[in-house]
C-alpha cells in the first residue's frame, strides 16, 4: 500500500486534502480494497472520537485555582510603570525636553540606587517561584532556620523553615496514614500570610483565619506555606498536626534554634 | 460591557486585574481539565494539573507572546504539566506498583459515559507522545500548525506522529475490541 495514499486518507479525515489529492485518492481506492478498508477503519475511529462528550469539572475548580494564585505579583510594578509613563508623556510635550530628560534621568538614578540599597524589609514582592527550588540562591540572605524529620506512628516526613530577605516559608513533605489538619499559628503583628503552594500530587486544601493557616491534607502533603516578616524577630510560630480532632504533633519554632 | 479578547485580558492581568484572570480561568478551565483528564484518565489528577497549569500561566504571563493565540500557549503549559505528571507517576509506580491502581472511582464512572470510558481506555494505551496528538487534534480541534506551536515540534513531525497515533488507536480499538 503506497504511503502517499495513506497520507491522503489522513488528510481527508482532517479536512485538509486538496482537490487533486482527493481525485488521486479516489482513483486509487477504486482499485485497492485494502486501501478502502483502511480508510473505513480510520474514519470509524475518528467518528468514535467525535461522539465522546466533554466532562464537566467539579464546580469548585475555578475557586480552587483562584485561591491558589498570589495576585499581588503584578500590581505594584504596574503602578510604578503607570507613574513613569505619565511622567515621560508630560516631559516630551514641553519645549524644555533636555532639562526634563536630565531631571528624569537623575530621578531614575536615585530610585535605582535606593532599590539597590533597599532594606531587607522593603515591600517589594519577591517572585515566589524563586523561593522553591532555591539551589540557585547563593546569597547570604537565604537561610534554613530549622529542619527536622517527624517519625511518629502514622506520620513521617520532613519540615523545613527557610528565610529569604523578608520572606519566611515552611516546606512540608509529609506522609500520614489518615487525613490530617496541619495548623500554623503565628503572630499577625510579626508575620503576614502571603501564599500557599501545593507541590506534589497529594490532595491538600487551604483554609485561613486570623493568626492561623490551616491545611487539610489527605495521606500525602508536599507544600510551601509562605509568610512575610514585619520584624526581624517574627516568632512565635507554631506547627500543630492534628488527626481525628486530636493534636498528635506540636513544634514551637524559636529564635534560639 | 464589551467582552475583551484573550490578549486584552492578559494585558489587564499584567496591570494587576484579578477579574481579568478569573475570566480566562472561566473560559478555559473546562478545556484544560478535559485535556488533562484525557491524558491521565483520572478526574482528581486532571483537576490538580488544571490548577497547576493556571498557576504557572499566571506566573509566566509576562512571557506570553501576543503574536500567538493565548489558548495555544495555555495548552502548551497544560501539556507539559500532564507529561511531567505522567513521568512522576511512572517513577512512583516503579517504586511501588500497589500504590496506584488506575481504577476509577464511582464519581468518575458517573461523569463519563460508557463510550467515553471505552475510548479513554483505548487512548490510555497509547504512548503519551502519541496520546497528546490525538487529544489536540480530535478533542481540541487544533490544526497541524496549532499543534506544532503548542508542542514546539515541526509541522511535518506533527503529521507523521498524528498519523501513527491514529493508526495505533485504530488497531487498539479493532484488535482488542474495546469499542
Amino acid at each position: 500500500m503506497k504511503t502517499k495514499y495513506i497520507e491522503f486518507i489522513h488528510k481527508e479525515i482532517d479536512g485538509v486534502i486538496s482537490p487533486s489529492e482527493k481525485q488521486e485518492l479516489d482513483a486509487a481506492l477504486k482499485e485497492n480494497p485494502e486501501l478502502q478498508q483502511l480508510k473505513q477503519e480510520l474514519k470509524h475511529t475518528s467518528e468514535i472520537l467525535k461522539q465522546v462528550s466533554p466532562l464537566e469539572p467539579s464546580p469548585n475548580l475555578k475557586k480552587k485555582i483562584i485561591n491558589a494564585i498570589d495576585f499581588s505579583r503584578y500590581s505594584p510594578r504596574t503602578e510604578s510603570m503607570d507613574w513613569l509613563s505619565k511622567l515621560t508623556g508630560w516631559i516630551w510635550k514641553t519645549k524644555f525636553r533636555l532639562a526634563y530628560a536630565t531631571a528624569a534621568g537623575m530621578a531614575i538614578g536615585i530610585v535605582l540606587s535606593l532599590l539597590l540599597l533597599r532594606s531587607p524589609f522593603s515591600n517589594e514582592p519577591i517572585p515566589l517561584s524563586e523561593l522553591y527550588g532555591t539551589i540557585g540562591i547563593s546569597d547570604k540572605n537565604y537561610k534554613t532556620l530549622n529542619e527536622f524529620t517527624i517519625n511518629l506512628e502514622g506520620i513521617n516526613g520532613l519540615v523545613k523553615l527557610n528565610s529569604y530577605r523578608d520572606m519566611v516559608w515552611a516546606e512540608l513533605k509529609l506522609a500520614t496514614n489518615q487525613s490530617s489538619e496541619i495548623h500554623f499559628n503565628y503572630n499577625e503583628r510579626r508575620l503576614s500570610f502571603k501564599a500557599w503552594r501545593p507541590i506534589d500530587e497529594g490532595k491538600t486544601i487551604l483554609e485561613t483565619d486570623k493568626n492561623l493557616v490551616k491545611i487539610l491534607s489527605e495521606k500525602q502533603c508536599h507544600c510551601l506555606v509562605l509568610f512575610r516578616k514585619s520584624t526581624n524577630n517574627f516568632y512565635p510560630l507554631t506547627l500543630h498536626i492534628m488527626q481525628s480532632g486530636k493534636t498528635v504533633f506540636t513544634k514551637n519554632f524559636s529564635e534560639e534554634e | 460591557m464589551k467582552e475583551m479578547d484573550d490578549r486584552q485580558l492578559v494585558q489587564e492581568c499584567l496591570k494587576g486585574s484579578k477579574n481579568a484572570f478569573e475570566q480566562l480561568v472561566d473560559k478555559y478551565n473546562k478545556v484544560i481539565f478535559n485535556l488533562a483528564y484525557r491524558m491521565t484518565g483520572k478526574t482528581d489528577d486532571a483537576e490538580d494539573i488544571t490548577q497547576k497549569a493556571f498557576i504557572k500561566a499566571y506566573e509566566k504571563l509576562e512571557s506570553y507572546n501576543p503574536k500567538f493565540e493565548f489558548y495555544s500557549w495555555l495548552y502548551r503549559i497544560a501539556v507539559n504539566e500532564s507529561l511531567n505528571f505522567l513521568k512522576a507517576k511512572r517513577k512512583y509506580k516503579e517504586l511501588d506498583p500497589d500504590m496506584i491502581t488506575g481504577e476509577k472511582n464511582p464519581e468518575e464512572c458517573c461523569l463519563d459515559n460508557e463510550l467515553g470510558l471505552r475510548v479513554q481506555a483505548a487512548i490510555m494505551e497509547l504512548d503519551p507522545r502519541y496520546r497528546i496528538l490525538v487529544l489536540l487534534n480530535h478533542f481540541q480541534s487544533c490544526s497541524y500548525k496549532e499543534i506544532s506551536h503548542t508542542l514546539n515540534i515541526p509541522e511535518k513531525t506533527v503529521k507523521s506522529r498524528l498519523f501513527t497515533a491514529r493508526k495505533l488507536l485504530k488497531e487498539i480499538i479493532i484488535q482488542k475490541e474495546t469499542i
